[in-house]
């Protein structure tokens, strides 16, 4: 009957000279892993328009309806985007935001992505609307390439849509090397 | 001077000393036994008020001060009142008689031991009342949790103090004291000394005995509904009386303030926070009893024992 008891006293008496498992918190913080998904930014390209063509994709895959989009269109001289459109409003309300991460793997346009700022206590339910002035990184951010998934280090060729374009730029000189063909008068 | 008057004058002083000393270790007790679990568990404990924390004790000691104070409608006013004031006073009673080094005690009284008794069973008082004014279902299972375990280990301490007369031949615990200058009673006393601590562990409520406010069953068990400084003199009336259970093992067993080199009262101090941090370690270690195996260990293990250690024990007096 002793025995027991004098084990289990020992394995308490050494966890008194462990290592302490506690971060404390405001001086010191915990490494956050290279997936964490917390604050979400809007990014730009290299030459600084914005990626975001409001395609309304994130809004649509939000559980929560978190996000809300108003697009417009591209002035063709100085365009905002490289897409039709750009967001005129694109809002994000913390509120009811979850942190799934949806919205990320929805975007075509790697516009959106999820960083590791985690503090996001705010005084007032109206603070947490974030806008697109809020969301927006300055120009020339090093970008967070967030599509094919988190784990890609480097960017691939182009996104889906910036491919189509691109394709479709590649058909047009083609076409206008051939010249027009007899049938198609 | 007056030598009345001057004898009144020294006695009040070394009261204000030792009530003044006991409070404050009574509430450094809280910072120490918040430290002593978090280690064992692999936390910091409390750090933030002051240097390693040390001020916590004093913000919990004004944050209760200033918290209302709650006399619920439905309860007996004038026990409800009086319950917590007598756990606090017994509390701090037997201070009185404890020999803190080889001349400074407050009182030599030669049935020290049966003053220890009596004021044990006045504690229970306390209790009790608290959990019967207090007209609610939590404090009374509370109270009749605390009423049937103090009496049930009642019986094992006292036994185990009738292993301590006979072997030192003396009531007054200065002579408990001085009768250990050669050799601890805790060698020849071991089986006294093991039923002593585990009665004392039930004594004070402590686990693996702290049925009677067990909060998994009993939110808080007796002192369920108080609040504020009635909260907080249970509070520390707990913790005084650790103190005071720790004071008197040192004192009975362990050689009070005899020790070489340095003087008695640091001795003295060293032993006391010794037993102390081992209720401490106890207390974080085991879990808790079921009520009927509590009793049993009581009835059934702990008064055999310490009969047994009487008849041994006088046995030794007569042939050593």
């Amino acid at each position: 009957m002793i025995g027991p008891l004098i084990k289990g006293l020992s394995i308490t008496f050494k966890y008194i000279f462990k290592k302490k498992f506690t971060v404390q918190y405001p001086e010191e913080r915990r490494e956050l892993p290279p997936r964490a998904k917390w604050l979400h930014i809007l990014q730009r390209h290299e030459d600084g328009t914005e990626r975001c063509v409001a395609c309304m994709l994130c809004a649509s895959a939000c559980p929560t309806e978190a996000i809300y989009i108003v697009g417009e269109e591209n002035d063709l001289n100085n365009p905002i985007s490289h897409g039709e459109r750009y967001a005129k409003v694109w809002d994000l309300d913390l509120g009811r935001c979850m942190f799934c991460g949806y919205c990320v793997e929805a975007c075509p346009e790697e516009a959106l992505a999820m960083t590791d700022e985690y503090e996001l206590a705010v005084p007032t339910k109206k603070d947490l609307v974030l806008h697109k002035e809020d969301l927006l990184v300055p120009p020339g951010t090093p970008p967070i390439h967030t599509w094919l998934g988190f784990y890609r280090e480097e960017p691939v060729e182009a996104s889906p849509v910036s491919r189509a374009r691109e394709l479709h730029i590649e058909f047009e000189e083609y076409l206008k090397r051939r010249g027009p063909k007899e049938d198609e008068i | 001077m007056n030598p009345v008057f001057r004898d009144v004058l020294i006695t009040g002083v070394k009261i204000a000393i030792v009530i003044g000393g006991m409070l404050g270790v009574v509430a450094y007790l809280t910072l120490m036994e918040r430290k002593v679990v978090a280690y064992i568990q692999e936390r910091l404990g409390p750090n933030r008020v002051g240097p390693w924390g040390l001020l916590q004790p004093i913000a919990d000691g004004i944050k209760l001060f200033f918290k209302e104070d709650v006399i619920p409608a439905h309860v007996d006013k004038v026990l409800y009142v009086i319950a917590p004031m007598i756990v606090m006073t017994m509390a701090v009673m037997p201070f009185v008689i404890i020999p803190f080094s080889k001349r400074f005690y407050l009182s030599d009284i030669n049935v020290g031991i049966l003053l220890l008794l009596a004021i044990s069973g006045i504690n229970t008082y306390g209790v009790l009342l608290a959990g019967l004014s207090s007209n609610s279902k939590y404090s009374m299972i509370g109270g009749l949790r605390v009423a049937s375990q103090l009496i049930s280990y009642e019986v094992a301490l006292a036994l185990a103090f009738v292993g301590i007369v006979l072997w030192s031949g003396s009531m007054s615990l200065v002579k408990i004291v001085e009768a250990q200058h050669t050799i601890w009673n805790i060698v020849p006393q071991i089986i006294g000394f093991i039923v002593f601590f585990i009665a004392a562990l039930a004594e004070l409520n402590r686990i693996p005995f702290d049925l009677p406010e067990a909060e998994a069953e009993l939110v808080a068990g007796y002192h369920t509904e108080y609040s504020s400084m009635k909260f907080a003199l249970f509070y520390l009336g707990e913790y005084a009386n650790l103190t005071a259970m720790s004071a008197i093992i040192t004192t009975v067993y362990l050689g009070g303030w005899q020790g070489p080199w340095l003087p008695g009262f640091v001795w003295f101090a060293i032993k006391m926070f010794i037993v102390l941090f081992v209720f401490m370690w106890i207390r974080w270690t085991y879990p808790r009893f079921r009520f009927d195996q509590l009793i049993g260990v009581g009835w059934k293990l702990l008064v055999p024992l310490a009969l047994l250690n009487i008849a041994i024990t006088a046995i030794l007096r007569i042939y050593i």
